[in-house]
């Protein structure tokens, strides 16, 4: 098994994926998550995007100041279709 | 599996007494293990194979955040193994491998591209070659394969209308707790967590170890557990004519295992039930993640998180006998060291704590077997991270929360009283480490303030604190299949069918 060092688990993104997003010219979160999928798996960023965004401020590609997460969206905890099917649709049934 | 040596012992002397089947095995556990601990202290740190790379994985955070543990129970995919309570009886599969687990497949892929796939290209015609292939692609990736059979889940629907709701049970969100109990305002604390984690949590602060003195006895009264908030959202019934006030709806799922819902339910195996929150006030508790570390050959399994080690140790009343190295700088590293060093069972090594910049690579092949650092060279069964811990942002920032980078993680920012955001009617607050880590006895402090400041704006409107209500969906009937009328550009403006009342 090949050493590689990981930075997101979920996509198996390593370190050297974003080195190779970085030197194609791409500096922020958001265009490393779309270039190397980070962030996109079950943990959603939870585990990755904290050491992502130390490693850009780490090389200056970016400051503390200005790093922004990508959009956290619902949902965040596992919730099956059939719950959420179990729900009375509020546009059919708007007085209950 | 028999074969492989034990990694966690228990405390003291128990008689094990459930027995689950993981894979082929048989693996002897006790009913407050999850089914990570009973995995690790059955030295089986391997759950499933990673999408991309094939590489083994296991269990990390320990605590529900990341989606490294997921395996197969009873013909279910992708169940956390971290935040799963052992039943007897249960049937465990590993995800996305093949048995035995040393065996994967696609290295073969890999020694035939060598320099790499075109996937775009390869085999995609004739269409026949294509179809095959598609089948053996499917066959060998992928987050786990569909359930077996129908689902016997029931699902139940629960509105809540009430002055407070908080989120997270730590000792942020029990100290905000206690302030509504004892001032009589009605509340609800709801967390993620089981009840035996979250008496687990209760010996102190998340660095002692049980220290009786730090124990807190005081149980909130409305606490909702097993129940993980999944969204925030705008009202959805704005613009409709409606009988509550327009406020935000939190979504949350409770999983309720077999046996433990209502009478009615005795012949289910479970029940899922889905409950909307609608609060005038809403506090987030929820704590910080443990992120990763990057080194070489940071996911091989046995490389946890040491907080969430910590816990699940305390919750399962197991010792480490293995060795046990915790990577990390700084005081709280330290504490984290020794604390899992007196959860330590004596013929174990020492728990050794290094510095992450020492870490030339780790080293195992289905799991950690050692350290490789700059200078030498350790002996390790469990890696412990304990880097700083990075803030659970996510529900804030979704309901308009700003966030700023602390070092670690996103923090979440707060106005001077404590205010981080506002979604249609309600009120939303942020309080603990979330805001930035702070530990346990500060979290406490803050979860308190925060509380007394929304219980004195919610003394001034007795309208919202008087408002109560809950409204069950027991037996919610099939979906209509309707088609709604799609009407041009007008949709947005044209009046419903009579139906809808409107």
């Amino acid at each position: 098994m090949a050493d590689r060092t990981f930075i997101c688990r979920c996509e198996d993104v390593t370190l050297s994926e974003l080195d190779h997003g970085i030197a194609r010219g791409l500096t922020t979160i958001e265009e490393l998550k779309r270039y190397t999928g980070f962030g996109t798996g079950p943990c959603q960023g939870k585990e990755c995007l904290g050491a992502v965004a130390r490693e850009l401020i780490r090389r200056g590609l970016i400051t503390a100041e200005s790093v922004q997460p990508f959009t956290a969206r619902a949902p965040c905890e596992p919730v099956s279709f059939g719950a959420l099917a179990s729900v009375p649709d509020p546009f059919r049934e708007p007085a209950r | 599996m028999s074969r492989a040596r034990p990694l966690l012992v228990p405390a003291e002397a128990a008689p094990r007494t459930v027995q689950i089947r993981v894979d082929e095995a048989l693996v002897e556990a006790r009913p407050e293990d999850t089914l990570a601990t009973a995995l690790i202290a059955a030295g089986s740190l391997m759950t499933s194979r990673s999408p991309k790379y094939r590489r083994p994985r296991g269990a990390y955070c320990l605590s529900g955040d990341c989606g490294t543990c997921w395996v197969r129970v009873d013909g279910r995919p992708n169940v956390r193994a971290c935040t799963t309570a052992v039943r007897e009886g249960m049937r465990v599969s590993s995800q996305n491998t093949y048995r035995p687990q040393r065996l994967d497949p696609t290295q073969l892929v890999d020694a035939m591209f060598r320099q790499g796939m075109d996937h775009h290209h390869l085999m995609v015609h004739p269409r026949v070659v294509n179809q095959v292939m598609q089948e053996v692609a499917r066959n060998l990736t992928g987050y786990g394969e569909l359930p077996e059979g129908a689902d016997e889940r029931r699902c139940e629907h629960v509105e809540h209308e009430l002055p407070v709701v908080i989120v997270g049970a730590g000792p942020a969100g029990r100290a905000a707790a206690r302030v509504f109990e004892q001032r009589g305002i009605a509340y609800q604390l709801i967390d993620r967590k089981d009840r035996r984690q979250f008496e687990a949590e209760l010996d102190g602060d998340d660095l002692s170890a049980g220290d009786p003195s730090a124990r807190v006895e005081w149980t909130p009264r409305e606490l909702l557990l097993g129940c993980g908030v999944f969204g925030v959202y705008g009202d959805p019934r704005a613009g409709l004519p409606a009988p509550a006030p327009g406020r935000m709806l939190l979504a949350a799922s409770e999983l309720i295992p077999a046996g433990e819902g209502h009478a009615a339910d005795a012949e289910h195996a479970e029940v899922e039930r889905l409950h909307g929150f609608r609060p005038r006030h809403l506090i987030f508790a929820l704590g910080t993640r443990e992120p990763m570390l990057p080194f070489a050959n940071d996911d091989l399994p046995g490389i946890v998180g040491a907080r969430g080690l910590l816990l699940a140790l305390r919750r399962a009343k197991a010792r480490i006998a293995g060795p046990c190295v915790v990577v990390g700088v700084g005081e709280r590293a330290e504490k984290l060291q020794a604390a899992l060093d007196r959860l330590r069972n004596p013929a174990a090594p020492k728990v050794e704590l290094v510095d992450p910049d020492k870490i030339e690579r780790a080293i195992g092949s289905t799991r950690i077997e050692g350290l490789v650092l700059r200078d030498r060279r350790l002996p390790c069964a469990l890696l412990a991270l304990a880097a700083a811990p990075s803030p659970a942002h996510e529900l804030a920032s979704a309901a308009g929360a700003q966030v700023r980078f602390d070092g670690a993680g996103f923090s979440v920012v707060r106005d001077d009283q404590g205010r981080c955001a506002r979604l249609d009617g309600s009120e939303v607050w942020a309080c603990g480490d979330m805001v930035g880590y702070m530990g346990a006895a500060a979290a406490a402090r803050d979860g308190q303030a925060i509380a007394e400041r929304v219980a004195e704006a919610l003394l001034a409107e007795p309208a919202a604190l008087e408002h109560v209500r809950v409204v069950t969906t027991r037996e919610p009937s099939a979906p209509r299949l309707t088609e709604r009328p799609v009407v041009g550009d007008a949709f947005a403006n044209e009046p419903l069918p009579d139906e809808t009342g409107l």
